[in-house]
């Protein structure tokens, strides 16, 4: 099957992706923060496969540990927003009601507000590191899966085996987590892969507005907000190589998360 | 051991609200055998419903003389057992369900009443997408019966499956009467498998109960216009 | 959303490949134009020159005195002048044919409430320092007045370069609140035009200025933080000046439209130690931190050579002493400085005292790459003598200097030796108590006693010997770790004629002094 193939083609290019960023230490050609001032601004070539940034540090080397940042942001707050998502739309959805309807306008409300604004308050209160960010993107992304967990629930809690289990007198933890979560876990899958690929996007565009991870941990996105300097002086490099690969990320959990939505697994 | 008297049930609001059941009295005595006919849309689910109090009712009462957990003495299985399952729970672990407080060897009790509706161990790590619909209703069927009710609600159980299914249930269901003393309500709009199985039978339409008939001589014999012309 | 993000990243990416491949784009204002469009780094509060200092007070002001092209102060406003001979009187006799850009004539009543204005707490204007030891001011007619010392103090005549404010426009009105400061009359070449706050200031020249009437028509600031917009924005021609960094230098070469001064400049960097952080307690551990800078390196790599090692606050001045300790690159020094101090170094490679690791964050303001690249490549050194060290580029209106444990700090005066250093380093201009610059809380009581004496004295040879001797004090006891001066490189466009290079002070100020002299050679 045609599509199959390509569906593997993106799950191999990201299994890829987080592979070497995963075992950057073994791929890396220096330390990461080894700074030579003799070699600033080299161009790809000797001794630097992808050339060197405005303080000698080796372009490739940070790739890959910049990606290890930017990923494990990524996956960090997805599943924070995950837990946050599930806990919020469980309750929602399961006791209905009042409760229900204050729940969702209340998530309404913060949908509406952009998640820029939530980001900036959070960062001006509690200085972003690397888990600062990862707090701010779970916290602040958790909207769309509280809604899914929240509808999937409401379909699922009038099926006749939850009618059944209520009649058994199965705890109703077990009814949330063995029959509404478990018949939930497809479109959560999906939603959640989305996410991940909002997460690399959040995190890349946040520090490219150099609002974003401390400048001194290279991530892909701060990695884009130095080569901004860099690009005047023409050191392509140093923005292109990062930017190829948060591109490729992206479109690859997008990708795989668009197919596993048309097949429903 | 059931009885209802005098109950009725509305639903919607205002000017949308509609009677389903009107002033339905019956009763069903330890095990009886008892069906309960009426063409689609009389109210025959609902009244099943009521009984298992997963509704409550406007008007009325329905008493159950058996004292402890009303659902180990009472339980229902539902016409669509593709949705009485959860889709990713295995025969045992679904059949295991009910069974969370019994004390001692549950697998080997299920193992034992597996036979009963004639499935066998090797079904118990199917999924129910890997069985037949037969299979599925069986397994629906067993499940409910494991607490060994004392009364069992039928709701069109059969209705979907092909006519040797059918017979099969229908045998076993008389079987389970006879060895366990169950009591059991069969509701269903199909006449044949109620004139076979049942010893008294409620005929609904439009929400009332327009007659009730005890079998006699293997036939019943009904007074009400509308059943006669269901019966016939 | 999802093909947002794709979208939104796709056109980075193209970005950054376009931006690779060369950018052209020349010119797109009018050229006719008779006018100067300045890159401003940043935008002011206000225009109030004793409340802030702006590069537009050169422009919009005059004072009795002018730095001229060696920065000596000589004679503007004021006519001439006599001293007593107990050098503690001064008589000033004012030019009697100026008139503020209002019209009204400048007169000595002028002059003496500029100085009480400065004086005047209400006020807090940040150069109350440079006139504390001013005892009494007396108007002899409308243009000559006499002003009286309570100690002798020849830095005075500096400190009269500060701008002349007209008496008639704070009437009843709050300095501190006055429209004026939003909307200045000085005396100086240019007057206020417009001011669109967040975007541009726009001064027209004054054609009743008393000096030389200036060729070009307008002067634009317009506000640029972004230096890498800035130097765009020169390249295209949008600008026509514009402060460089250092490693943009190369690629304006290039730029035929361009010429490139490289101005030597008094404006040094360093880590300020905040001495309300027990770390910095012990001078040794502030000697070790001075020692682990590799500077020929950061001039090399990170100024591109657009600089100098520095490790005096006055190296570029006539009274620099070079026999000081000048704390260059030995990390064994530094290494066993921490072990006296007791900073010992563990297995995991990083110093412990008391189960203390030894480390700190270096703050610096995201806006000057310069800083930032500094302070990272500091921390990146300290790891080496088992320091571990953080770096925090903020922005400016996030940072409070004072609650940093150690802030990458640039200052320095092309002027009197005062200037820019009993300010900085005398306890009595602490942050916290007062309205100086002394944000680390400095305090050495022979420090304090070598500014006063130097600012006090009246003879050159003595007020010499003391600032010499004060660099020997704070070399010994450091304030900063110093790092290097910094030049101004200047991206200016080809066809302006008559810039003056002089050496300039913090970020490259001062070079517009001379404005009034400039000229488009070809409009
Ligand atoms: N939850 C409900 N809300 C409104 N109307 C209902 C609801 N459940 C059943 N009804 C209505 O009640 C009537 C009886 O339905 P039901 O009991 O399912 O009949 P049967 O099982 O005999 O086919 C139908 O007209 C049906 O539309
Ligand atoms: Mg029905």
């Amino acid at each position: 099957m045609k599509s199959n193939k390509i569906f593997i083609f993106w799950c191999a290019l990201f299994g890829l992706i987080v592979l070497i960023t995963v075992f950057a230490n073994l791929f890396s050609t220096y330390p990461v923060n080894e700074m030579n001032m003799d070699k600033v601004y080299m161009a790809p070539g000797d001794g630097h496969i992808l050339g060197t940034d405005h303080l000698g540090r080796d372009v490739f080397t940070r790739l890959l540990h910049g990606g290890k940042v930017t990923l494990t942001v990524a996956f960090g707050s997805v599943l924070l927003s995950l837990v946050i998502g599930v806990m919020y739309g469980s309750v929602s959805g399961y006791v209905g009601g009042w409760v229900d309807s204050a729940m969702m306008r209340l998530l309404e409300a913060l949908i509406s507000i952009p998640s820029l604004i939530f980001v900036l308050a959070f960062q001006a209160v509690m200085q972003g590191g690397m888990w600062g960010m990862t707090f701010i993107i779970g916290v602040t992304g958790w909207f769309t899966t509280a809604r899914i967990v929240r509808s999937e629930f409401i379909r699922l809690k009038e099926a006749d085996y939850v009618k059944m289990a209520r009649m058994f007198g199965t705890p109703i933890w077990r009814i949330i987590t063995g029959h509404l979560l478990r018949n939930s876990v497809t479109p959560l899958f999906v939603v959640t892969i989305f996410n991940l690929a909002g997460a690399v996007f959040i995190e890349v565009s946040l520090s490219f507005l150099g609002i974003g991870i401390p400048p001194s941990i290279p991530s892909w996105g701060n990695m884009l907000y130095n080569a901004q300097n860099d690009l005047l002086i023409g050191a392509w490099w140093i923005g292109l190589f990062p930017g190829l690969l948060i591109f490729f990320t992206v479109l690859s959990i997008n990708f795989i998360g668009e197919m596993l939505k048309d097949s429903r697994l | 051991m059931l009885k209802i008297e005098h109950v009725a049930k509305r639903y919607g609001r205002g000017r949308q609200r509609k009677g389903v059941l009107e002033d339905i009295n019956l009763s069903i005595g330890k095990g009886d055998l008892v069906g309960l006919v009426g063409e689609s849309g009389s109210g025959k689910s609902t009244l099943a419903r009521l009984i298992m109090r997963l509704e409550t009712m406007d008007e009325g009462e329905i008493s159950f003389s058996r004292s402890g957990n009303f659902y180990d003495s009472c339980q229902i299985v539902f016409q669509n057992a593709t949705a009485a399952l959860n889709p990713t729970w295995t025969v045992r672990a679904s059949l295991l369900e009910p069974l969370r407080l019994m004390k001692g060897d549950r697998e080997g009790y299920i193992k034992e009443m597996l036979s009963l509706v004639s499935l066998s161990d090797v079904h118990l790590d199917r999924l129910p997408s890997e069985l037949s619909g037969g299979e599925r209703q069986r397994v629906n069927l067993l499940r409910s019966i494991l607490v060994k009710p004392e009364l069992l609600i039928c709701d069109e159980i059969v209705s979907s499956l092909d006519r040797l299914i059918q017979k099969e249930i229908v045998e076993l269901l008389k079987r389970l009467n006879e060895e366990m003393g169950m009591a059991i309500l069969f509701i269903s709009h199909d006449l044949k498998v109620v004139n076979y199985l049942c010893d008294r039978v409620y005929v609904m339409k439009d929400g009332r109960i327009v007659e009730d008939s005890v079998k006699q001589d293997g036939t019943f014999v009904f007074s009400h216009p509308y059943a006669q012309r269901l019966f016939e | 959303m999802r093909k947002r993000q794709v979208v939104i990243i796709a056109v980075l990416l193209l970005l950054v490949v376009l931006a690779g491949c060369g950018q052209k784009k020349e010119n797109s204002t009018d050229a006719s134009k008779n006018q100067l469009i300045y890159a401003s780094e940043s935008e002011f509060d206000g225009l109030n020159p004793i409340l802030e200092e702006t590069n537009v007070d050169a422009l919009l002001f005059r004072g009795l005195f002018r730095f001229n092209e060696d920065n000596e102060a000589t004679t503007d406003i004021a006519q001439s002048y006599d001293m007593s001979d107990d050098k503690l009187t001064y008589t000033f006799k004012l030019r009697d044919d100026i008139t503020f850009h209002d019209g009204k004539p400048l007169t000595a009543e002028d002059a003496i409430f500029t100085i009480e204005s400065i004086l005047d707490d209400n006020n807090a204007s940040y150069l109350k320092s440079d006139f504390t030891e001013v005892d009494a001011l007396k108007k002899i007619d409308d243009y000559q007045f006499e002003l009286k010392l309570k100690r002798p103090f020849t830095p005075i005549l500096d400190k009269l370069t500060v701008p002349i404010l007209p008496k008639h426009a704070f009437i009843e009105e709050d300095m501190r609140t006055a429209s004026f400061n939003s909307h200045p009359i000085g005396a100086g070449p240019y007057q206020f035009g417009e001011w669109n706050r967040g975007t541009n200031l726009t001064l027209k020249a004054f054609d009743q200025f008393y000096g030389l009437q200036p060729s070009i028509g307008q002067v634009i600031f317009k506000f640029i933080p972004d230096s890498n917009v800035r130097a765009i924005q020169l390249a295209s021609g949008e600008v026509d000046i514009a402060l460089l960094d250092p490693n943009q230098v190369a690629e304006m070469e290039k730029k035929d439209h361009l010429k490139i001064y490289d101005i030597d400049t008094a404006d040094y960097r360093g880590m300020l130690f905040n001495m309300q952080n027990e770390l910095w307690q012990d001078v040794r551990v502030r000697q070790a931190f001075s020692f682990a800078i590799d500077r020929a390196q950061v001039v090399k790599g990170i100024l591109k050579g657009y600089g100098e090692e520095a490790y005096s606050p006055l190296q570029k001045h006539a009274f620099h002493n070079d026999s000081i300790e000048n704390y260059s690159y030995d990390i064994e020094k530094a290494e066993k400085l921490l072990d006296a101090a007791g900073w010992l170094k563990a297995e995991d490679g990083f110093r412990y005292k008391d189960d203390q690791k030894l480390s700190f964050t270096i703050t610096a303001p995201a806006s000057d790459a310069v800083r930032v690249n500094m302070a990272n490549y500091l921390a990146e050194g300290y790891k080496s003598i088992g320091a571990q060290v953080e770096v925090a580029a903020l922005d400016w209106s996030a940072i409070t200097i004072d609650d940093t444990d150690a802030f990458m700090i640039g200052w320095g005066s092309p002027y009197d030796a005062d200037h820019h250093t009993y300010s900085l380093f005398h306890s009595s201009e602490s942050s916290l108590t007062s309205s100086g610059y002394n944000y680390g809380s400095y305090a050495n009581a022979k420090v304090d006693e070598l500014l006063e004496q130097g600012r006090l004295s009246t003879d050159v040879e003595e007020r010499k010997a003391s600032y010499l001797v004060f660099q020997e004090a704070l070399a010994e006891d450091p304030a900063f770790a110093f790092v290097a001066y910094v030049d101004a490189v200047y991206g200016i466009h080809g066809n302006i004629e008559g810039v003056k290079e002089r050496t300039l002070g913090h970020h490259g100020s001062g070079f517009l002094w001379n404005v009034e002299e400039w000229k488009w050679n070809d409009r």
